[in-house]
Formats: C-alpha cells, structure tokens, sequence
C-alpha cells in the first residue's frame, strides 16, 4: 500500500482518474510493443544462426585455401600479390523502423571477381583465395547487420520492459490506491456533512415546533415539562 | 571504406585478396589503437575484427555493440583456428542488456 501525498478532495479526484487512465492506456501500447521486440528479436535470432552457419562454412573454405596457398607460396609473396588487390566496395545504409527502433539496413555492392594480378609467379590458390574471401566477405557483412539489429531491439526491449514493469508495479497500484483513498475520505465527509445537516435540521424543526406551540396554545403549567423532555 | 579488418597479420593477409584494407596488431595498445581510429569516424561500413582482437578490447567492442552505430562490427575467427569456445549472440545480450532471450517451447 503506496499512495500519492495529495489532499483528497474533489479536483485531485477527477486529476488522478485522467492520469489512471492515461497509464493504463500507455500500459496496453507498451505491453504490445514489448511483445512485437520479442517477436522480431526471436526471428532476427533465428535469421543470425542461419547467417552464422553459412558463414562457419564459407569461412572453413576460405581459411583452408589460405593455408594452403600461405604454405605454398609464402608469406611475402602473397602480401607482393594482395598489395596489388583493389575492390571497390560500394556500402548503402538506410534505415527500416520497427516498433518505433532504428534498424540500419545495410547495402553492400560488391566488386566482381577479377583477376588483378599477373598470372606469372601465381597459382590458383591464389585466384581460389580471392574467390573464397569474396563470398566470405559478403556473408560477414549481413551478419554485421543482423547482428546489430538484434542489440538495437535487445536494448530496446530492456527499456520497454522497464517501463511496463514502472507502471504496472508503481504507477497504476498509486494511482488507484489514491484513488480509494481519496474516495473513502469524500465519503466519510459527505456522511459527516450530511449527519449535521440532519442535526441543524432536526434543531430548527424543533425549535419551529416550540414556537409553534407557544404561539396556538397558551401555555399550561402541566405541559411544560412534557414539552421539553 | 566499406570494410576494414583487424587481426593478426595472416587474417589481415587473407581479407586483404578480397580487397579489404587491414590493421594488422600484435598488442593490445596496438590493437586498441586501430580499433579507436576505426570506430571514431562513425562511418557506414562493416568494422571485422578477429577473436584475439575481440577478446582484448571486450570492453570496448561491448560498447560499441550497445550504442550500435555504424561501423558495425562482425567478429571473425582468425585462420589459424578457433580461439576455445565463444559465447553465442543470446548470452552476449544477457551479459550486456539484461535479457535473456529463451524461445519457451
């Protein structure tokens, strides 16, 4: 039992119901939003395993014809031959909005395979490890995107919940137990009110009564006493 | 820049046959080095980074993981092998957000 340190009167009241109302109308909207974060968290969560495996495979491939081509052809020859490599990869971002969240869409054009080096003193390992990297590289940047998505909802859905928790638990239980007390205390004053009312009235017909009687009958010496009991 | 690694010099090695350009690191300093000037810009683009690396600079990849601004980052293995067993996506968040994400079933 928690409630608000307002006076109980009537215009408190009336405030105090709009903002019951507000809340629990803000608490249905966010309890809904909450549920949509989970919703697109658990299929963003699903997409992102997919993503990864795919990736775990392309990568195993790639990683293996580096090995083999490190092994073949030498550290320093590679890196004579990679320095020569140019793609231009062209990168878009927009953004999509759901339940309210920023989600980057991230668009990457890639650069065909070419061959950019001299087929002389190179062997297709080397063509092979570009190749490999290439598609490689395409899964790890939508799995960036994927996975940056699934934090924006993931932070976001720890807000929403802290809302809900704050109105569910706090805001809407103060504002009624407010509201009942409020109600309680306007109660006891109207019976108190009306309780007087009664008092001053059953005064005032009383003394219309003594007057009443004073001025019809002349007054006995027997009566009088009867009279005033 | 579309897409920039750091790690060790072979990974940077092997990405760079795929036209990405490369910091390749040795030490934490360096390695945080490269990855301060690789997030400040803010740039659009994919931040790769390998295990090792990732695993130096937890703090810092947290962070930019929970701000979520561009350059987004992917962690890849390096091509010597896994580095001993990673933590999935869902306990990163758990760790991190405070949510643990369990498909009730």
């Amino acid at each position: 039992m928690s409630r608000l340190n307002v006076a109980p009167t009537k215009s408190n009241q009336l405030i105090l119901k709009r903002n019951l109302q507000i809340a629990t109308g803000g608490f249905t909207l966010l309890e809904q939003k909450r549920e949509i974060l989970v919703m697109e968290l658990m299929r963003l969560l699903d997409r992102a395993k997919l993503v990864q495996a795919e990736l775990a495979v392309r990568r195993q491939k790639a990683y293996a014809t580096l090995r083999q081509a490190l092994a073949y052809n030498g550290y320093h020859h590679l890196r004579n031959i990679a320095g020569g490599i140019h793609y231009n990869h062209q990168i878009k971002t927009s953004t999509r909005i759901t339940a309210g969240v920023r989600i980057p869409t991230i668009t990457i054009q890639h650069g065909e395979f070419q061959s950019q080096f001299g087929f002389a003193s190179t062997d297709s390992l080397v063509d092979q490890t570009m190749v490999d990297f290439l598609d490689l590289l395409e899964t790890a940047g939508r799995l960036a995107e994927l996975e940056t998505s699934v934090w924006l909802l993931a932070r976001e859905l720890k807000k929403t919940q802290r809302r809900v928790n704050a109105l569910e638990q706090i805001f809407i239980p103060n504002y009624k137990d407010t509201l009942r007390y409020i109600g309680e205390a306007l109660e006891s004053k109207e019976l108190d009110s009306f309780f007087t009312m009664k008092m001053v009235k059953k005064k005032l017909t009383q003394a219309d009564e003594e007057a009443l009687d004073e001025a019809t009958e002349t007054p006995t010496p027997d009566r009088q006493p009867a009279t005033s009991s | 820049m579309a897409y920039h690694i750091i790690g060790d010099q072979d990974t940077v090695l092997g990405y760079r046959f795929a036209g990405v350009t490369g910091d390749a690191v040795d030490t934490e300093e360096e390695a945080r080095e490269a990855f301060t000037k690789a997030v400040a810009g803010r740039k659009p683009g994919v931040l790769l980074l390998t295990e090792a690396v990732a695993d130096m600079l937890e703090e810092e990849v947290t962070a930019h993981r929970l701000a979520a601004a561009p350059p987004y980052l992917a962690v890849v293995q390096d091509i010597w092998g896994p580095r001993g067993k990673r933590r999935s996506l869902q306990e990163l968040i758990d760790e991190a957000v405070g949510i643990r994400i369990v498909r009730d079933e």
